[in-house]
């Protein structure tokens, strides 16, 4: 390794202790009762709120997907990401109203599937959980290691270990406590760190006009605006991205550790205005890496090799930080959603609830951690993040709308929701395999709303939605 | 097609609104500090 990447490695290292020693402290003095392990309090205020929303948001889907897909598709898939993040939020406003309205004491969505539909669809919605909790936790690890890699030439298990293992410690031993305030952190940092080498790639490589004369000369369908793969990524990544946020334990928490509601619709409203501006830089620096032919070896660091290729190494190195810090945070915030499922989710049912609160703890803390050190694991094997991201919002466009409409729905049954889960899915996946992932989004998703519409008329028996207050309780 | 002017505005509106982005997460900070509502 050369002294780039030495230094590399001990600032990154650096910098994630710090976050990691700093929110464990915080969390350690915050959680006088266990039950703050999963809700922080169910007291946090909009500019933490805020800030957890923008650095879950800016993980490695945020950094490298949005440029990945600007380098493959150009500016309309760019445009269709970043709207596509802040429609996420936008969406959740009023059904995140229902869920704080109809389950003020909850933890997890799996508390929701278990007591609205029973066992089949909480078995099923569990499912599409752990997996889309992992496959967020390995995406952000894989984004940060192979920037590492290709920038600075650091082995992948390095980086890897760099990243993960002071991510694992705060988000497995502080709990949502630890990763709402390591957000705070995190969200202040990544603002500067991504502006100002973006800001220095824009004016460095001679403005605007020069990028754009480069990608008309080199793919000009990059640019026109009814391009068929473009709007065909443009929506599909809308659905995909809004469908998973629905269905996604870290937003779900979230709803159950803020204030109350008027907190959580100003924390959502402002965190979607402000990830619009940073996906849009995010992805303009993969855009670039047409325009300036620069040499890229995996196209999910398209945004990183413009950085590495235009900008002096101390540029460089800010923006391997931001990495660092966004894989950090949205990699936190899964394994603490991991957390909660392991215990609230699983050990306490499978306990019939007979189950001490320090012992939930204890298993949320084991689940994060063996799903931490898994994780990395198999993102040492490098997968695209776009292509890993994409296959969990796939199993998300599926299960949205039966999940959801038991929040409104009286009528639809467990095994109509499930059904239409599997169906979707059934569909979707071989597209998926083929590589058409519009077709496998679309047709996941009207599979499964059919389904569940006929599901919703055809059932009889209508669901008590007191017993979700009822029924789902503090621990 | 997106023309270039159409790129320029965007682009250069988004990173100069990083600064409000990060003007207000600051302001959102200092307030929750100040309410010490996270820190009870």
């Amino acid at each position: 390794m050369n002294s780039f990447a030495i230094i590399l490695i001990v600032l990154s290292l650096a910098v994630g202790i710090v976050i990691a020693i700093l929110g464990t402290h915080f969390a350690k003095k915050k959680m006088k009762h266990e039950e703050a392990y999963f809700t922080a309090g169910r007291n946090i205020s909009t500019g933490f709120m805020t800030a957890s929303f923008i650095a879950y948001a800016v993980g490695t889907g945020l950094i490298f997907s949005p440029g990945e897909s600007a380098y493959t598709t150009g500016v309309t898939a760019m445009i269709g990401y970043a709207l596509a993040i802040s429609l996420a939020f936008i969406v959740f406003v009023p059904i995140s109203k229902r869920i704080k309205t109809m389950i003020p004491e909850g933890h997890t969505l799996g508390e929701y599937t278990n007591t609205r539909y029973g066992k089949f669809m909480y078995v099923v919605s569990l499912a599409v959980s752990i997996i889309y909790m992992f496959i967020l936790f390995i995406s952000n690890m894989i984004g940060a290691a192979i920037m590492f890699k290709y920038v600075a030439g650091v082995p992948m298990l390095l980086s890897i270990i760099v990243i993960g293992i002071p991510t694992i410690y705060f988000a497995s031993f502080g709990g949502v406590t630890a990763t709402i305030f390591t957000a705070g952190l995190q969200s202040l940092l990544v603002t500067p760190l991504l502006f100002f080498p973006a800001f220095m790639c824009l004016f460095d490589v001679g403005g605007i006009s020069q990028i754009y004369g480069a990608i008309e000369a080199v793919s000009p369908n990059f640019l026109n605006i009814f391009d068929e793969a473009g709007l065909e990524f443009a929506a599909m990544i809308i659905i995909g991205v809004v469908s998973a946020e629905l269905l996604n334990q870290t937003l779900w928490q979230r709803i159950y550790t803020a204030k109350d509601q008027k907190v959580i619709k100003k924390s959502l409203i402002s965190a979607a205005v402000m990830v619009f501006p940073m996906t849009i830089v995010a992805a303009a620096l993969g855009l670039f890496a047409v325009g300036l032919g620069v040499d890229v070896p995996h196209t999910s660091i398209a945004s990183g090799m413009t950085v590495a290729t235009a900008l002096p190494e101390w540029a460089v190195m800010l923006f391997c930080l931001v990495v660092v810090v966004a894989a950090s945070s949205t990699g936190g915030d899964a394994l603490s959603g991991f957390s909660s499922i392991v215990s609230i989710d699983i050990a306490r049912p499978l306990k019939k609830g007979n189950i001490s609160e320090k012992n939930m703890v204890r298993i949320g803390r084991i689940g994060a951690v063996a799903i931490g050190i898994a994780g990395l694991i198999i993102a040492s094997f490098e997968p695209s993040v776009l292509q890993t991201l994409l296959l969990a919002d796939l199993l998300a466009s599926a299960a949205v709308v039966p999940t959801i409409t038991g929040l409104y729905s009286k009528r639809i049954s467990g095994t109509a929701a499930a059904l239409a889960t599997i169906a979707g899915i059934a569909v979707g996946l071989p597209f998926y395999v083929m590589g058409e992932s519009f077709t496998s989004f679309s047709l996941a998703l009207a599979v499964s709303t059919v389904i569940t519409i006929i599901g919703h008329i055809a059932c009889k028996k209508e669901f008590d939605f007191e017993l979700l207050k009822t029924n789902i309780k503090e621990l | 097609m997106y023309s270039e002017l159409f790129l320029t505005v965007l682009l250069y509106i988004c990173l100069f609104s990083l600064i409000g982005v990060f003007a207000f997460q600051i302001y959102y900070f200092i307030k929750d500090i100040k309410n010490k509502t996270f820190w009870k």
